[in-house]
């Protein structure tokens, strides 16, 4: 398996133009076809060789799980060759989410590229962020379910009181992330992307210096340094007893009572964690309702779940304007103002302190000052198609910024989407991102997700623009699947333009939320009205009540044979795609990583012909393909749907990503929106 | 329609696209007032039966604030059946003057939940009505009163509508180490919650978490301590506790039913199962020199008299095997193997029965110790099943003030002893 295989990061020695001293990693066999990877959101494509694409149907065998993949000469043949007078086409600065998104799509693209990495491979997301997050959110979740006795009892289920080892479950996180990590790094490897180890700088237009003194040109630049957790004045963090999100997903230790400052995503999903491991938790939020940036309905139907039944309370409308580790036996002490009046409000004390403040752009010393950029409270500012602007509000050619950098949207998926993005554009290629159409979702039990517009800002919105808006809701509570899952909180909200369907923004509050938001967010970015949604409107949002249960026999859409059968008949050509659940980053946290998705499609159109999953919450997942179907949308378009990190969703992005079409005429049912 | 719901409001699912709202029309209740033949219009609303099963409604939220003007057909308050969340909207324009029944609590079928004024001035008017209407605080109470008819006007005749929870305090008079020399209170969140939902006053409570901080086991010991009947038991968290109790009877609504507690619903099943057991009652007087002498020379010991009485049961009971014998099958006696002693506990409006297992072997001092953590758990309501039901029982009531008492003999047990006390002689006890 690649996760096993031995690693040598790369050191400034590698950046020799053949990728030839990396073929020691990769073992070979006869298989032309690599077993299929997810990192981090992201697909692993290399030119040619994802699908296999003839009618010959001995090709569909090669993607076992078993097999030993990898073949090194292929690979070596991914990167590209730099246009004249550079050493590279792409230089990337940052090898997080985003730039290994970017990287990826660049060498499709055929495209000589390079990443630069001071730190580790995978950054935030990887490291310290989504995927050790989701291994902790996951035993939440058993944990949850475990002490849950009344949940239980309803089930007829008998359990005896549920306990943890604090060790096991950090070195559950630790291992996932090391796994998503060396994954990763495979995945550049494989492509033949150069990995450049040190600190990227900027010196000038189109070159790049990294480590002490290497210097390297390149046509393209993209800045994807990513972001740190921002710690306000006044906060001393000492790791132990006052943390950011780096040194808790470590798990070194649980306290009995923690004050978690931010009620965000990331506030938000700590609480749930600590919670479901038997500690008390006190929010801080300076603004005056707990979890500000949801949709305030959502908000307050999670605050009733999420918040009020546990061992929570919480302190709104209040700066923690110092905060002083334990020592000597003292507590930690947080001292609370009025975010208003500044006036000193109350005194905690405390076992432990989690700061969940946000993020901050991770920008210093990259030499933006030298070709005359100047950020914005750290961020770098980009244009919608990101391009950095400089000082004097001119574009800096050959110069983009993309993911947390930027600060349009701090989430691992949308630093990849632009990353994408960008690299279509280098490609003579103009693209826009709807960021609208990205979905976000918070991992808590239940989950919450979204996309588009909260309804105040739909309003705001509409009565600028002189339009009306709806809303339309619906309960888990009559669904059956939530309802046979004992699950029946949540709440499902759409909002859209009545006069012309055009969908706004969906939110969902309950069971497997993170992945239901797939349907809408894709309607969104194809720019469907929902009028043509498939099916009962908006019964899309709720779980399929014939469909099968986790991890029963696959659902499916469109069988092979029949494709085949088809095929053969009316004289085209088909091809089949697959991808794994067991390099899905969710799937991996759960510990539930067996699971394939199957896409059988017309290469010579891109029409899909059948889709087929088995795995975690396959009938939830199949939603997104039937609707693709149904709507007649073609796998070029449908592959640049954007989905969130880290869900199970991403299996179906890596599916259609993966598909080779061969014409690349899009037909879009709607105009992407710039945002 | 609308008679059937019986209130002001109806219900309209949210507008899906799935779901019409259906139109029904609104019933409101209005009583003129007789004797002052002044037609003010205060509309009660009431909780809307959104469903045929639904008897008891929560309100998810309430929409609209106190003060705020309503027109005709706006959502006013989000009310949570066993289907699903409603919004429910007025049918009358006018002000929502008072809550009465705030989110997160519940309220049955057809009582008032708040007040609506027709007119500004009348809101005033209203607001004195549902302070006399006094309603529940907590989510966990729900109330239970009957919907009352509102005359305006009239306020006497506005009743007491919900049965206020006895509140107990404890009052301690302790400084906090956590708490800054007493000026703040450092209590986590859960303990915080338990207060609440408990009723008991943070600033009475001794804290013994880490740092002196109160944590919910001091939340739970205080409020077991503030009902219980037993002054004797070791005081939780060590200090002097004055026990104020609420003289019994007040905060109850005469005429009125009040369902049992789980406890109390488990002690009448107790109680009609041991009707079906033919009882005979034998009294017998035994002079209790020795055991005086015996228990003034081991109290300095920690040794109380419960314990001695429970220890002296056992021991008779290994020289008397029948009488720790039961009957199940009709045709045999089942002698039990082991010696275990049941002993009421007075906690909250009920009793428990924690068990001194293996009295007869136990030592004396062990037993003591033994019985004092059963007493401090079954106070703080933490005794695990296994500690207080046990298949063969011996069961003894002690109540100092109790001068007589005839028990009843449970299903599982086959004797049942009240030991009333005689202050002068010392004790005389029976077996009953």
């Amino acid at each position: 398996m690649q996760s096993s295989m031995s690693l040598s990061l790369s050191s400034p020695s590698t950046i020799t133009r053949s990728n030839s001293t990396k073929v020691d990693l990769f073992s070979t066999n006869n298989s032309p076809t690599p077993r299929a990877l997810r990192f981090c959101g992201l697909r692993r494509e290399v030119l040619g060789f994802k699908s296999s694409s003839t009618s010959n149907s001995t090709a569909f065998l090669v993607s076992s799980k078993r097999q030993h993949v990898k073949n090194v000469s292929a690979s070596l043949s991914g990167n590209g060759t730099p246009s004249k007078g550079f050493d590279y086409d792409l230089v990337i600065i940052g090898a997080g989410v985003g730039g290994h998104g970017a990287a990826l799509h660049a060498v499709e693209k055929g495209l000589k590229t390079a990443i630069i990495e001071g730190d580790v491979i995978g950054g935030t997301c990887v490291n310290r962020g989504c995927v050790p997050s989701k291994a902790l959110l996951a035993v939440s979740g058993r944990m949850r379910e475990l002490q849950n006795e009344h949940h239980m009892k309803a089930f007829g289920l008998q359990v005896a009181a549920a306990g943890y080892d604090r060790q096991g479950v950090a070195d559950h996180a630790n291992n996932l992330a090391s796994k998503i990590r060396i994954n990763l790094t495979n995945s550049l490897k494989a492509i033949g992307v150069d990995i450049l180890t040190g600190t990227g700088m900027i010196l000038g237009p189109q070159k790049v210096k990294y480590g002490s003194d290497n210097i390297i040109t390149t046509k393209d630049i993209i800045i994807a340094t990513g972001s740190v957790p921002s710690v306000p004045n006044g906060i001393e963090v000492d790791g132990k007893t006052v943390i950011t999100s780096d040194h808790a997903l470590k798990l070194e230790f649980v306290p009995e009572w923690i004050a978690i400052v931010g009620s965000g995503y990331i506030g938000l999903e700590f609480s749930d964690v600590y919670t479901a491991l038997g500690s008390e938790v006190t929010f801080v939020e300076a603004l005056d309702q707990l979890m500000p940036g949801f949709d305030p309905e959502i908000g307050k139907l999670a605050q009733r779940v999420l918040i009020n039944p546990r061992k929570i309370d919480y302190h709104t409308g209040v700066y923690a304007s110092k905060i002083t580790p334990a020592k000597d036996g003292k507590p930690v002490t947080i001292e609370l103002i009025d975010a208003k009046t500044k006036e000193p409000k109350d005194t905690l004390e405390v076992d432990a302190a989690l700061i969940a403040t946000g993020r901050a752009p991770f920008t210093q010393g990259l030499g933006l000052d030298k070709i005359n950029v100047q950020t914005q409270r750290g961020f770098v500012p980009v244009d919608e198609r990101m391009r950095v602007i400089d000082a004097n509000g001119e574009l800096v050619p050959h110069l983009y910024c993309i993911g947390d950098a930027n600060g349009k949207m701090m989430l691992a998926h949308a630093a990849s989407a632009q990353g994408i993005s960008v690299v279509e554009q280098v490609c003579g290629k103009d693209h826009v991102l709807n960021h609208l159409s990205i979905p976000a979702a918070c991992f808590t039990h239940p989950e919450i997700s979204m996309v588009g517009l909260t309804e105040p800002q739909a309003r705001e919105k509409a009565e600028k623009e002189g339009f009306e808006i709806s809303v339309a809701k619906t309960s888990f509570k009559a669904n059956t699947k939530a309802l046979a899952e004992n699950e029946g909180e949540g709440l499902a909200k759409l909002i859209y333009r009545p006069d012309s369907g055009e969908i706004l923004g969906v939110h969902i509050f309950g069971l497997h939320a993170a992945d239901l938001i797939h349907e809408a967010s894709n309607a969104i970015a194809m720019g469907s009205r929902i009028q043509r949604w498939p099916g009962t409107p908006f019964g899309f949002v709720m779980f399929n009540p014939d469909g099968s249960l986790d991890g029963n026999p696959g659902i499916k859409v469109g069988e092979e044979p029949q494709a085949r059968e088809k095929a053969e008949k009316e004289g085209f050509e088909i091809s089949v795609a697959k991808t794994s659940f067991k390099a899905n980053t969710k799937a991996l946290a759960e510990n539930e990583g067996e699971g394939l998705a199957k896409l059988i499609y017309r290469p010579d159109s891109g029409e899909i012909l059948g889709v087929h999953i088995f795995g975690l919450h396959a009938a939830d997942l199949i939603h997104e393909a039937s609707n693709a179907i149904a709507m007649g949308s073609r796998i070029q378009d449908i592959k640049f749907a954007v989905h969130a990190h880290p869900t199970l969703s991403e299996v179906l992005d890596e599916l259609f990503k993966s598909a080779k079409v061969k014409v690349n005429i899009s037909s879009p049912v709607g105009e992407p929106v710039a945002v | 329609m609308a008679h059937l719901l019986n209130t002001t409001f109806i219900p309209t699912p949210s507008p899906s696209l799935r779901r019409h709202a259906t139109t029904l029309s609104p019933l409101t209740q209005i009583i003129p007032t007789q004797k002052t033949q002044v037609q003010s219009k205060i509309r009660e609303i009431f909780m809307p039966a959104l469903s045929s099963t639904m008897t008891e409604g929560k309100i998810v939220s309430w929409v609209k604030s106190e003060g705020d003007k309503l027109a005709k057909g706006e959502s006013v308050v989000v009310v949570e059946s066993d289907k699903a969340d409603m919004d429910v909207e007025t049918f009358y324009d006018g002000y929502l003057a008072a809550i009465i029944v705030e989110d997160g609590n519940s309220a049955p079928v057809g009582s008032a939940i708040a007040f609506l004024a027709e007119t500004e001035d009348e809101i005033a008017q209203a607001k004195s009505k549902a302070s006399t209407s006094s309603s529940p605080s907590d989510p966990s109470s729900s109330p239970t009163s009957p919907p009352v008819e509102v005359t305006a006007g009239d306020s006497s005749s506005v009743g007491q509508q919900v049965v206020e929870k006895t509140v107990s305090k404890v009052m301690v008079s302790s400084s906090h180490p956590a708490a800054d020399g007493g000026k703040r209170i450092v209590a986590s969140p859960y303990a915080k919650k338990l207060a609440k939902e408990l009723k008991v006053d943070l600033s009475g409570v001794l804290g013994s978490g880490p740092m002196g901080r109160i944590v919910a086991k001091d939340i739970e010991a205080a409020a077991a301590t503030a009902s219980a009947v037993v002054a004797e038991a070791p005081q939780p968290g060590g200090g002097s506790i004055s026990v104020a109790k609420t003289p019994a009877g007040s905060g109850i609504e005469l005429g009125t039913a009040v369902p049992f507690t789980t406890m109390q619903g488990a002690v009448s099943r107790n109680m009609v199962e041991s009707l079906a057991v033919p009882t005979f009652r034998v009294g017998y007087t035994i002079t209790t020199d020795a055991l005086d002498a015996l228990y003034k020379k081991i109290k300095s010991k920690g040794v109380t008299m419960t314990a001695l009485l429970a220890k002296a049961t056992a021991l008779a009971l290994v020289k008397h095997p029948v009488v720790n014998s039961s009957c199940r099958d009709g045709k045999s006696f089942m002698y039990n193997s082991s010696i275990n002693i049941a002993v009421a506990v007075a906690i909250d409006s009920g009793l428990i029965t924690p068990v001194l297992r293996d009295a007869d072997k136990v030592d004396i001092y062990t037993l003591s110790r033994k019985w004092k953590e059963l007493v401090d758990k079954a106070r703080a309501k933490q005794l695990q099943p296994h500690e207080y039901t046990t298949d063969r029982k011996i069961s003894v009531v002690l109540d100092w003030m109790i001068r007589d008492l005839r028990g009843t003999v449970g299903g599982s047990q086959s004797i049942f002893s009240g030991i009333p006390h005689h202050a002068e002689s010392g004790c005389c006890w029976m077996i009953q």
